[in-house]
């Protein structure tokens, strides 16, 4: 069945929640009369996962791939591979010194499957590959621990391997919403079918995979932590890095369009070697005419602080429960509601808990898990962000549209939805406070000062509506999304 | 098997040439002592029991205790690989205590099975009831003894074993003797019996000293039948390979029918059966050079991956080691090549020895020529399952059984002069065969160590390391 749009997404709609699925769903419900197909990119088939949307009638096929089953082919084509194995040296060799420009004869050679291409047990098996991967060891890694290296190249090959023969659904235009393993299939996609390829990056792929593996301890490490403050985190943490940082950069080289939410994402995109003239910032919006800000006098004040989002790391919601302790000395009946599902990382989720506990704030702080934000906005005072990483945080924009006054960790977006991307943005006065990543104190002062200074709260509040009002309306974002499909699908054949 | 190897170098430190000449005859005895013994004693009663018994009950009797130590071999040896890697895997894993029970359930076993096997053959014969009785019991006991040398061996126990055979064979050949004299061909074979017996228990008798643990019945063993299925056949395949030849002899010109379902080829079994002793001093040495300085090679080789080498110091490790087998095998080519040569110009001395008649010259050269390559088949063999290559070594033995078939059938077809040309010709291009498996499996090893690593379910590498680890220790 042949649709119009193939969104292709790894590990988000409809099965977690979040920015990029709601924002997904909007898109999907919104251009009510484009034919979508979804291909989603899972971890592994052993979980059975529960969706929790409920998909339009417009999306007719979906589809689910897993990185971690491997289904190996076996037996062997016939006739010299050696031009497979050639090409996919010299795609290596590139790729070392920072030309990527060979992945087009990867295809035609390697992957695209003929009597000469390799199929997966030549690629993880054959003594061809060992002779290719000793031979990318002694050039570029020699003297490093050598189980460590084969296990790394195993670890890091064997998902998009198993990825290579994904069949993907016939659509006149493919739209990855992150790079990675999406990207990737967007772009054998694109290479197959023939068709454009468009890429959404919400939070970048590569930064975020990196804070990752930073903090990651099963990647064996060969340096000595104590003997040097080095730059880099080790050859092993770096392959990995390396291996993220490789399929995002092919999916900016063979996306026809790049859209970010906001310019420091542009940047950070550049950085990682997409070309700006592709680059389109297109924000985040939210639905102001649904979300009426209360007048001042149906708000009650009863120092209500909320946190929106999923309970993960990468959320930091631990800085915001040490703040909390501070907070409540001096506002004693502030309570702070963490609204949002702990299922992705349930042993962080149980920390968390842990924690306040231990801070003795189990009066203070209550774990709603998913519930319906829009019942709680009306009562909440304030929305405190203390993200590690962020894009362009909808839960920021939608605080705003209700005209809470927000704090948030300088990460991302956050800055210019709290005090302007520009100028005449920034004269629209700020709609909270911007604190540093990880510090608890700050983010507790911060809290108190708007909480306390009802006049501040009254500026942060109109300034909010005002800006989202004026940049963040989802109708415009809607409308961008539409205009670009019309001009990649009109000139279809 | 390593805790012989470091008591051997120790002798050689110690002393000089003479203590090098003890260390060999010490290897040798361990190794192939017990056939040493059991020819021996064969040897004598042949000597001894003409002036008491006819040639027609000597004939029977040789019959009978060749067909039951052909027939026991070849069926316990099928299991004997598995009953050993299943030991060594315990032992590595320090369960000691699980021995002694799977000790008793595997003798369960054996006389339960080797009883009806043996009751069901000897229905068929003539024989009065004793003399079949006697030879279930035979059978049975000399099952016993190769089940409870392989307990005894993984244990290091191999003065036990020597000693048990020696004495046991002594009280064999010294009571069908006595008895032989006093009660005749029944005596004879009643005392021989009694000697077999007394091995059983005497071994039987050191593992519940070594063993101390509860007595209990454990047939766990039996479960790895499965996983060690490759192993089961590969013991299968070789004794019934190593068998093969002599089975058809039996049955062709020059065999003769002893009794009603024996069989026997008098000249071509006694020459084979002599040619394999020179066997000794070569697989002696060979223990020494493989307990001591191919193991310590082999365990730095997979020290280097499991303690991160880098890959070319896993290569200089490996290269270290396939010299130290390069050695080892050209060390024991010339040692062979000497015992071999002397046994070939020894031939008319014992074609006197055996009384045979002088146009059974040539058997003797082509047995001990056989033997020569057949060393280095075992060698070759030995290595493959040292690496793991379970499915190599199957098919070295199934090789080596074909081919042993197939020559020894087409020698006494088309050059029946030419005896046991058909087993020297299995044993070369088997030798051969086996050798281009495992040095092409070494020049492989580091990428078939780790490619042959799961993939679909993959173990985190630290695990794997240590499965590699194991491996090697478990040996």
């Amino acid at each position: 069945m042949k649709t119009d749009v193939c969104l292709i997404l790894e590990g988000t709609y409809p099965f977690v929640h979040g920015g990029v699925s709601s924002w997904v769903h909007k898109l999907v419900t919104s251009l009510s009369d484009v034919k979508f197909s979804i291909i989603h990119v899972s971890a592994t088939g052993d979980i059975i996962k529960t969706p929790k949307y409920e998909l339009p009638d417009n999306i007719l096929e979906f589809k689910e791939v897993f990185i971690h089953d491997f289904i190996n082919e076996k037996g062997r084509t016939h006739g010299s591979k050696d031009n497979a194995w050639k090409t996919l040296s010299k795609f290596y060799n590139g790729i070392a010194k920072g030309d990527f420009s060979s992945f087009h004869e990867v295809y035609d050679n390697v992957i695209n499957l003929n009597k000469r291409s390799l199929n997966t047990n030549d690629l993880m098996f054959s003594k061809k590959s060992w002779k290719l991967m000793t031979e990318l060891y002694n050039k570029y890694a020699g003297g490093v621990s050598f189980v460590d290296f084969y296990w790394t190249m195993r670890f890091i090959h064997r998902p998009i391997v198993g990825l290579l023969r994904t069949e993907i659904p016939d659509a006149d235009l493919y739209h990855t919403v992150c790079t990675g393993y999406a990207g990737l299939l967007g772009i054998l996609a694109k290479i197959k079918n023939n068709k454009p390829l468009l890429l959404t990056e919400h939070g970048i792929y590569t930064y975020e995979r990196k804070i990752e593996i930073s903090n990651a301890k099963w990647i064996h490490s060969d340096e000595e932590p104590s003997l040097r403050a080095s730059r880099t985190l080790g050859f092993f943490k770096d392959a990995w890095i390396k291996k993220f940082e490789i399929l995002s950069r092919l999916t900016y080289d063979y996306a026809d369009k790049i859209i970010t939410l906001f310019e420091g994402n542009k940047r950070m995109q550049m950085e990682y070697g997409a070309r700006p003239e592709k680059i389109s910032v297109v924000s985040n919006g939210v639905d102001i005419d649904a979300n009426l800000p209360l007048t001042a006098k149906e708000r009650r004040h009863t120092n209500n602080i909320g946190f929106v989002g999923r309970v993960v790391s990468i959320k930091d919601v631990k800085t915001l429960i040490r703040a909390m302790k501070v907070v409540k000395d001096s506002i004693p009946d502030a309570i702070l509601y963490v609204m949002g599902s702990g299922d992705e990382e349930p042993e962080y989720f149980e920390e968390c808990k842990v924690l306040s506990e231990m801070l003795g704030l189990e009066d203070g702080i209550i774990f709603t898990e998913n519930v319906d934000v829009k019942d709680y906005y009306p009562n909440l005072d304030i929305v405190v962000l203390t993200s590690i990483s962020e894009a362009q945080p909808l839960s920021l924009l939608e605080a705003m549209s209700y005209g809470i006054p927000v704090v948030a960790s300088d990460v991302g977006a956050c800055r210019e939805l709290v005090l302007g991307k520009d100028e005449e943005d920034a004269n629209l006065g700020p709609s909270g406070k911007i604190t540093n990543v990880g510090n608890a104190y700050e983010t507790a002062n911060a809290i108190i000062e708007t909480l306390k200074n009802k006049e501040l709260w009254e500026q942060f509040s109109a300034s909010g509506v005002k800006r989202v009002k004026k940049y963040y309306k989802n109708d415009s974002v809607i409308d961008s999304y539409r205009d670009m499909y019309e001009s990649f699908l009109s000139g279809r054949k | 098997m390593a805790g012989i190897g470091f008591e051997l170098k120790k002798l050689f430190n110690e002393e000089s040439y003479i203590g090098d000449i003890k260390a060999y005859i010490f290897a040798g005895m361990v190794s192939s002592g017990p056939w040493i013994i059991s020819i021996a004693s064969l040897g004598l009663l042949w000597m001894f029991s003409s002036s008491y018994i006819g040639a027609e009950f000597q004939k029977l009797f040789r019959a009978t205790v060749v067909y039951t130590f052909a027939y026991s071999l070849i069926t316990t040896g099928a299991i004997q690989l598995v009953v050993t890697r299943f030991l060594s895997d315990r032992l590595f894993l320090r369960q000691r205590n699980v021995f002694l029970p799977t000790y008793v359930g595997l003798i369960l076993l054996t006389v339960i099975i080797q009883g009806i096997t043996a009751s069901i053959f000897y229905y068929f014969t003539e024989f009065d009831m004793y003399y079949k009785i006697l030879g279930v019991v035979l059978y049975v006991a000399v099952s016993c003894i190769w089940q409870t040398m392989i307990f005894l061996s993984a244990a290091r126990d191999y003065t036990s074993i020597v000693s048990a055979f020696f004495w046991g064979c002594l009280v064999s050949v010294g009571g069908a003797v006595l008895l032989g004299k006093n009660y005749g061909f029944d005596g004879h074979i009643l005392g021989f019996t009694i000697g077999q017996a007394l091995i059983v228990m005497v071994l039987m008798y050191r593992i519940f000293c070594e063993f101390d643990s509860t007595i209990e019945c454990n047939f766990e063993f039996l479960t790895k039948l499965d996983s060690y299925f490759d192993l089961l056949l590969v013991g299968a395949f070789y004794y019934c390979a190593i068998w093969a030849d002599k089975v058809i002899y039996w049955y062709a010109k020059g065999g003769e029918r002893v009794g009603t379902l024996f069989y026997s080829h008098y000249p071509y079994d006694s020459c084979m059966f002599l040619a394999f002793l020179t066997i000794i001093p070569a697989l002696a040495n060979f223990l020494i050079d493989v307990e001591t300085s191919f193991y310590e090679k082999y365990r730095s080789f997979y020290g280097s991956i499991v303690n991160k080498g880098a890959l070319s110091e896993i290569k200089k490790k490996k290269g270290e080691m396939i010299k130290v087998i390069r050695d080892a095998s050209s060390r024991t080519v010339l040692l062979q090549i000497m015992v071999t040569g002397t046994f070939i110009f020894s031939a008319p001395y014992i074609i006197h020895l055996l009384s045979l008649q002088s146009k059974h010259l040539p058997l003797i050269g082509t047995a001990a020529v056989g033997t020569f390559f057949h060393v280095f088949l075992l060698i070759a063999l030995i290595f493959i399952l040292y690496f793991d290559r379970k499915k190599s070594a199957l098919l070295v033995c199934f090789f080596f059984f074909v081919t042993n078939v197939l020559f020894t059938l087409l020698v006494i077809k088309y050059a029946p002069d030419y005896m046991g040309a058909g087993y020297a010709a299995a044993t070369f291009t088997s030798f051969i065969f086996a050798f281009i498996i495992l040095f092409r499996s070494l020049r492989n090893i580091e990428y078939l160590t780790f490619t042959e690593q799961p993939l679909v379910n993959p173990k985190l590498p630290s695990e794997s390391v240590e499965g590699i680890e194991g491996e090697g220790k478990a040996k």
